[in-house]
């Protein structure tokens, strides 16, 4: 099946004729467009009206501890250096607790309830608290994998697999990107890399073009963004030009439209060059806004054996910032990154470090965009790859009890904003905290729900490779319909 | 043919067109019918309405001029296809969904529970198939669903087929690819001038039976730099081109030239290298390095130069350990199956990632030298070919013992030296940085931290007191006893209440007020509700003295009954301590080792900043240890005792074993020859480079021809099922199969016998006419342009500038990495130590690839994750490519480079210019790019005559001139023709 190539002059003529987006949105079709499509970054209209036209999806890699932070648990306080009924651990595997000793571990943390909805979060949250209306905490998530790695990739990407794209370049595949000037799938690191690395955001079978794109927390953001040193930029300007009249001779000779597409993404590279450092640069904001955001904090001191990454406050805290502004022009998913949350000892000091890191900037974000009436078409999601044990961690010769193993079976995402109920808990886990025991939410519904606020049927976006339609829901998937305001 | 069956042909002929232009009307219609009711369904709250993405795009009006068969037989075997590809997931005897069977005649014509006949031979409109896989209505249109509907081109085969009598095959219907290669002549045509292999006629048939002429032959210069793109990966000298202009009979002695280059193996291995995914570290979280990886591509590359046959090459890799005549060569040779990923990270799950890398193995054979997604079959039977998920098992049992394993190469003396006398000075450093740990250490003991109950009045004997709260929340505690150094105060509450909570602490000494920090709750481990505590750090370390007593007041909400104070010294509260630091306290200071010291130490890091820097020297020098120089080659080696047996794994899941499984090969292809007493991975390896094997061969053929033709005449390389594409030149590609095979099975000769075809010295110019007939060019109608792969961006540029190292094999290197790559991996543990010297300038290829942080050239220009076998390199268009172009220092230094070979060469800028064309892109610069290009020469010469500083700046001297060269020339290494294979 072939489609007729489409470039985006054609996309603002018939735009323009106002039949444009019906036409476009019939072109979506199952196999989708092919490779070699002249602009792959063009707007496409979705399968259904969507809630929310971008996605902040904030991975908390290595496994955020949820009855630290989300899911308060007094029985297991209650049952605190307990041991574990065994017919919870038949048939459960860990990476490092050992069974046969292992006792149930309460959280010290206090849980407060905030706002008009009345949202229980931890006293590690108290910034988060404070925007408690605007979030929808799922208390119910479960998934399949229990290593970082292959969690990671299922969070991402919808299955333990390598050669998948990430969501984010689902996204962008099938929706294009609004800001002709900016790459259209963003990815913010901070910390001290994932387990996953790069492997978290490619684009799998789909061309590379909607793979994520790195910004850099040091030097210039954008890989080359910046003219070389000793080129002015009137020099630059006018190597673009000749180079586009030649490109643009050769096609008079070849004919071939892959050129008009290069020519094309050469004039992207000299707006990116223009408008990116724009966009990128935090540090024009208000002094209040940065405040706010808290990018200018420094870490705190802690004493952990563990290499955390350097500047882990500022980054964190200017990623959040830099994705309002990606977002705000029309970027279609910023995707923060942030490691690690493994605590399996040294947990407290190390999870009261973290939340204090992830607490005042996400609150800011969630604010600033609903002052700036952005909140309702931005979805922002917080999830980590698994949660964590409500047992201590016993690992041998280690000291017992100061931390959690990796949790599989109940984890807490949070959602806020793009057309979710706030202020709003979902699921349930149970009186331990070990399993699901109300309206179990798997990755693939979170990513269903995700695809469907953004105007997207998880069946109906699929791309043929290796003889079968993929999707981001491999073979899972529910939209989360209660969830939806 | 019988003239009757010509007639029922012809007639059927005009039918389906008839039938094929009302259907495209059709679709049209729908198309603009549904416009309206997306819009709405765009306005409607839920947007839940169905819109209409399942009908055939609009492209399909413009489909290719009609191709249909020229046989009863070829129709019946193409409506086999369409129905297996689509219908008979549902409708064949094992699932008959509706009660309907297509997989017989006999069935398909009786229908199913509609009652309605599915085929009504010679009534294309009475018949329900038809009907079905037409209708708007998506509650009945076929396949249901998501499925991906028929097009406008199958339907009409189908048509056809059924306005023919709808006549089952009569020769075997087995899927095309499983069935050995058929020889058939080539075909006659009537341009007979154009040919130059047997194989042009192939091509040309089809082109004149679609009423094409193949485009002219290209250029010379087009002809020089596509061959020397294609066979070596680099651009021709000119001096090669210039031969080719003026004797076109130069061709052939310039193919076996390239052919000979020692860089022919550079870029042919590069293609294995993409198969097999090698990379030069584990993946998974830890992505450890791989340094002796590179071995592997150095035996693939001394394969490739000395053309060794494709099917000993293949014996060797799969089973190189368990031939007869086995060396260590042939050992190494089964690298190819350790590219597998490995799993470190902590905690795993051993068993699983071995089966893991087993299945990858799997994967990998069928992907890679089958063509088949036998991978689909892990979890369940394969949906579509028939693959069992028992024979995927089966095929597992090959890979199941062996184990990964190492050959132990000789190490050079010299190196052996140098590396015994390197590990001993890492001993005696090792020695000293130990003795300044145990320096910091000792200076860090009197601060180590301790906890004393402090003694206030009316404490028992464990510190605990019951002291009165005041009518202000106060409770005021006045210590008669304290030790020599106090550092801070901790507070503990016992069976407080739940509304208790802490509030403060005040600390005088007489009346003198001490400072006072609030410290974050630390101790882990006590986690009782009824169980409170507090701590606060003074500002200033409080010595014992003749001060007056030590008053503390702490502030609470709350009725308290019980708590006790105590003072800490050191930097915090101690956590509790594990049994081996226990042991070691309890050890006396004097009778300790160095071993206990360091323990501790790296225990009581977490307390003190000398402490823990001084152990990360220590770490440091440890992971800077020398390499041991005896290279150690990833291979497999089969296991001789203790031999496992293999289980099919229920969905995969390595924990759901179920029963046992004999190695053995899918039975849908020939028999597997068992040598022995039982199936080796020998056996495999012999079995797949078997003539009779149908795949081997034609994946091989499909492959090379991919490489130089930009698509396969199989464009599903990795997928021969019936889901996969069909043959373009379905007689071709088995005439090419059969022909390498029985020559002998040399890769060389198949590369030269197409590149030296007519159809592969077609201009790649687009014709507007024709494109509108055949637009993905699957009648070959011309050559292709493809962008170059991601190492030739770079190794063009490092050519043209005179930059490029011409060494061949050897370790993987480490060009100039930018920032921020490296630390995106895990943990930040990886350092890329940039080399130094040529190596700085080696081909891409040997690019050291760190699976999770690639370096972003290969990244960005598509180059494989190695995480999967790629069989098919994508080839996008991004504008983050054109900034590395443009912009990265790496190519700014190409230009410089290149600007100083041409700078020289000639007096006028004129005669500059066209050497840098003919440099790198193997022409003359027209007179329009000549003026474009010498203007901008002029405004940057201008430019950086009154900017010093600048020309300083980019090309390191004042010769502004160079300047000047250098910012023009970087257009060059940017222009499409560069970038793209002609």
């Amino acid at each position: 099946m072939t489609r007729a190539p489409l470039d985006r002059r054609d996309f603002l003529t018939s735009a323009a004729s106002g039949l444009g987006l019906a036409a476009l949105g019939s072109l979506l079709s199952p196999t989708a467009f092919a490779e070699g499509t002249r602009d792959p970054l063009a707007v496409r209209a979705p399968h259904h009206k969507p809630r929310a036209k971008s996605c902040i999806f904030i991975l908390m890699a290595g496994g955020m501890s949820q009855m630290d932070l989300f899911d308060p648990k007094p029985e297991l306080a209650a049952r605190d250096g307990q041991q574990l009924p065994a017919s919870l651990l038949d048939d459960v595997r860990f990476a490092f607790v050992q069974k046969d000793t292992a006792t149930l571990k309460g959280s010290p943390r206090r849980f407060l309830r905030h706002g008009q909805s009345g949202l229980e979060l931890s006293d590690l949250l108290p910034k988060l608290g404070s925007v408690a209306d605007e979030l929808l905490l799922v208390r119910s998530m479960h998934t399949d994998e229990f290593n970082h790695h292959p969690a990671q990739l299922l969070m991402q990407c919808g299955r333990s697999a390598f050669g998948l794209p990430s969501a984010g370049s689902w996204l962008l595949y099938a929706l294009g990107n609004e800001n002709q000037n900016l790459p259209g799938y963003v990815v913010l690191n901070s910390g001290r890399g994932s387990s996953g690395g790069s492997t978290l955001w490619k684009s799998g079978f789909l061309p590379s073009s909607y793979a994520g794109v790195p910004l850099r927390n040091t030097g210039e953001a954008v890989l080359d963004l910046a003219t070389p040193r000793g080129v002015p930029a009137s020099l630059q300007r006018r190597s673009f030009d000749v180079r586009g009249k030649l490109d643009r001779a050769q096609f008079e000779r070849v004919r071939d439209p892959e050129i008009e597409s290069r020519i094309a993404n050469y004039e992207l590279a000299a707006r990116m060059q223009l408008s990116a450092p724009e966009a990128l640069d935090w540090a024009s904001e208000p002094s209040a806004v940065k405040a706010a955001y808290g990018v200018n904090r420094k870490d705190p001191p802690l004493r952990a054996d563990r290499d955390g990454g350097p500047d882990q406050y500022r980054n964190f805290a200017r990623n959040c910032l830099l994705a309002r502004r990606l977002v705000e022009r029309g970027v279609r998913c910023v995707n923060l990154i942030h490691a690690s949350w493994d605590h399996h000892s040294n947990l407290e000091p190390e999870l009261a470090f973290n939340a204090r890191m992830a607490d005042q900037p996400i609150a800011a974000l969630i604010r600033d965009l609903r002052e700036r009436d952005l909140l309702d078409e931005t979805l922002i999601v917080i999830a980590s790859e698994f949660g964590r044990t409500p047992l201590g961690e016993n690992r041998k010769d280690e000291p017992a009890n100061t931390g959690r193993d990796h949790h599989p079976f109940a984890f807490t995402s949070v959602l806020a904003g793009g057309g979710c109920k706030p202020g709003m808990v979902f699921g349930e886990t149970d009186e331990l905290g070990w399993n699901v025991v109300r309206d179990p939410v798997h990755v693939n519904d979170l990513h269903a729900t995700v695809l469907h606020l953004m105007g997207l049927d998880h069946l109906r976006l699929t791309h043929r490779f290796d003889g079968r339609d993929f999707r981001l829901t491999d073979v899972g998937g529910r939209v989360m319909h209660e969830w939806i305001a | 043919m019988d003239a009757a069956a010509e007639g029922r042909l012809g007639a059927a002929r005009v039918a389906g067109l008839v039938a094929r232009v009302l259907f495209v009307t059709g679709v049209w219609l729908a198309l603009n019918a549904a416009a309206p009711a997306h819009v709405a369904a765009m306005s409607n709250e839920d947007g839940e309405a169905a819109t209409l993405a399942a009908a055939a795009p609009p492209a399909a009006a413009t489909a290719p001029e009609d191709l249909a068969p020229t046989d009863v037989e070829a129709l019946a075997r193409e409506a086999q296809q369409i129905l297996r590809a689509s219908c008979l997931e549902c409708h064949d005897a094992r699932k008959a969904r509706a009660d309907l069977r297509l997989d017989d005649r006999e069935h398909a014509l009786a229908g199913g529970d509609s009652g309605l006949p599915a085929i009504v031979p010679g009534e294309p409109t009475l018949s329900e198939l038809i009907q079905r896989v037409t209708t708007q209505d998506l509650l009945d249109r076929m396949p249901p669903d998501d499925r991906v509907p028929l097009d406008a081109e199958q339907v009409a085969q189908l048509e056809r087929w059924i306005q023919a009598g709808a006549p089952w095959p009569t020769q075997d219907t087995q899927h095309w690819a499983f069935r050995a290669p058929r020889a058939t002549p080539a075909p006659t045509v009537q341009n007979v001038a154009w040919l130059r292999d047997p194989l042009d006629a192939y091509v040309l048939a089809e082109l004149e039976a679609a009423g094409l002429q193949p485009n002219p032959e290209a250029d010379a210069a087009t002809l020089a730099r596509r061959l020397s793109l294609d066979l070596v990966g680099l651009p021709p000298a000119p001096a090669d081109v210039d031969a080719l202009a003026a004797d076109p009979g130069f061709y052939d002695i310039y193919v076996d030239r390239l052919l000979a280059s020692p860089h022919f193996a550079e870029r042919w291995a590069r293609h294995w290298l993409d198969k097999a995914g090698y990379a030069d570290s584990d993946g998974y979280e830890n992505d450890k390095a791989r340094p002796e990886a590179y071995h592997w591509r150095d035996w693939v590359l001394q394969s490739m130069q000395r053309d060794q046959p494709y099917d000993e090459f293949l014996r060797e890799q799969i089973a190189g350990d368990l031939l007869p005549d086995a060396n260590a060569g042939t050992r190494i040779a089964t690298g190819f199956f350790r590219q597998t990923l490995t799993n470190t990270e902590a905690g795993v799950d051993k068993e699983e990632f071995r089966l893991e890398a087993v299945m990858q193995r799997v994967d990998l054979t069928g992907t890679a030298l089958l063509g088949l997604t036998v991978n689909c079959a892990r979890c369940h039977d394969h949906k579509y070919d028939p693959i069992s998920a028992n024979e995927y098992y089966a095929l597992a049992a090959f890979f199941d013992n062996a184990d990964e394993s190492v050959v132990e190469l000789p190490a050079k003396a010299e190196e052996l030296a140098e590396y015994k006398a390197a590990l001993a000075v890492q001993r005696s450093e090792l020695g000293s940085l130990r003795e300044e740990l145990g320096r910091a250490y000792e200076r860090f003991l009197p601060t180590r931290p301790r906890v004393h109950p402090l003694l206030v009045d009316g404490a028992n004997a464990q510190g605990r007191v019951n002291a009165p709260v005041d009518s202000d929340g106060q409770i005021t505690l006045v210590v008669t006893q304290r030790p020599e150094r106090c550092d801070g105060f901790a507070v503990e509450l016992f069976d407080a209440p739940s509304e208790v909570e802490v509030i403060g602490l005040s600390a005088r000494v007489g009346s003198r007020v001490l400072e006072l920090e609030a410290l974050p709750v630390v101790d882990a481990g006590i986690t009782s509700t009824s169980y409170r505590h507090a701590s606060w750090r003074l500002a200033e370390t409080l010595l014992a003295g003749a001060d007056a007593p030590l008053t503390l007041t702490l502030s609470v909400r709350g009725p308290v009954n019980d708590l006790r104070v105590s003072a800490f010294t050191g930097a915090a509260l101690d956590a509790e301590l594990p049994a081996r630091i226990r042991k070691i306290l309890a050890t006396p200071l004097d009778a300790r080792n160095a071993a206990q010291t360091t323990t501790l130490a790296v225990h009581d890091a977490q307390f003190d900043d000398d402490l823990l820097s001084a152990i990360k020297a220590l770490k440091h020098h440890r992971r800077s240890a020398p390499e041991n120089p005896v290279p150690s080659v990833p291979v497999l080696a089969e296991r001789r005792v203790d031999r496992r047996v293999t289980r099919l794994l229920e969905r995969g899941d390595h924990l759901r074993a179920g029963e046992t499984v004999s190695a053995d090969t899918p039975a849908v292809l020939p028999a597997l020859t068992v040598s022995g007493e039982r199936p080796t991975r020998l056996d495999l390896a012999r079995w797949l480079a078997a003539p009779e094997h149908p795949l081997t061969a034609r994946v091989f053929v499909n492959d090379v021809w991919q490489q130089l033709f930009g698509e396969g005449l199989v464009r599903t390389p990795g997928d021969f099922g019936t889901r996969g594409a069909p043959p373009t030149h379905p007689a071709l590609l088995d005439q090419l199969a059969i022909d390498t095979r029985d020559s002998g099975w040399s890769r060389k000769a198949l590369i030269r016998r197409l590149v030296r075809s007519a159809t592969y010295r077609q201009a790649s110019t687009h014709r507007p006419a024709v494109e509108r007939v055949d637009p993905e060019n699957k009648l070959l109608h011309r050559q292709s342009r493809t962008r170059v792969d991601a190492e030739l961006v770079r190794d063009q540029a490092l050519a043209v500038s005179g930059l490029l190292s011409e060494t061949v094999g050897g370790p993987s290197v480490f060009p100039p990495l930018p920032d921020g790559v490296a630390d995106k991996s895990y943990a930040n543990l990886f350092r890329w130590s940039t080399s130094e010297g040529e190596d700085r300038y080696r081909r891409g290829l040997y690019t050291f690839f760190k699976r999770t942080a690639p370096h972003p050239h290969l990244e960005q220009f598509d180059a494989p994750t190695s995480l999967t076998s790629c069989v098919r390199r994508g080839r996008s268009n991004t504008p983050l490519q054109a900034l590395i172009t443009l912009n990265d220092p790496l190519f700014v230094e190409a230009a410089a480079h290149l600007a100083a070979r041409v700078m020289p060469s000639a007096d006028t800028d004129d005669a500059r210019l066209t050497e840098a064309f003919r440099l790198c892109i193997a022409r003359e610069p027209t007179r329009v790019e000549s003026t474009e290009l010498l203007a901008l020469l002029d405004e940057a010469r201008s430019w950086y005559l009154e900017h010093p500083n600048h020309t300083a700046v980019l090309v390191g001297s004042d010769d502004s001139e160079h300047a000047a060269w250098t910012t023009t020339l970087r257009v060059l290494l940017n222009l499409d023709e560069f970038l793209v294979r002609p």
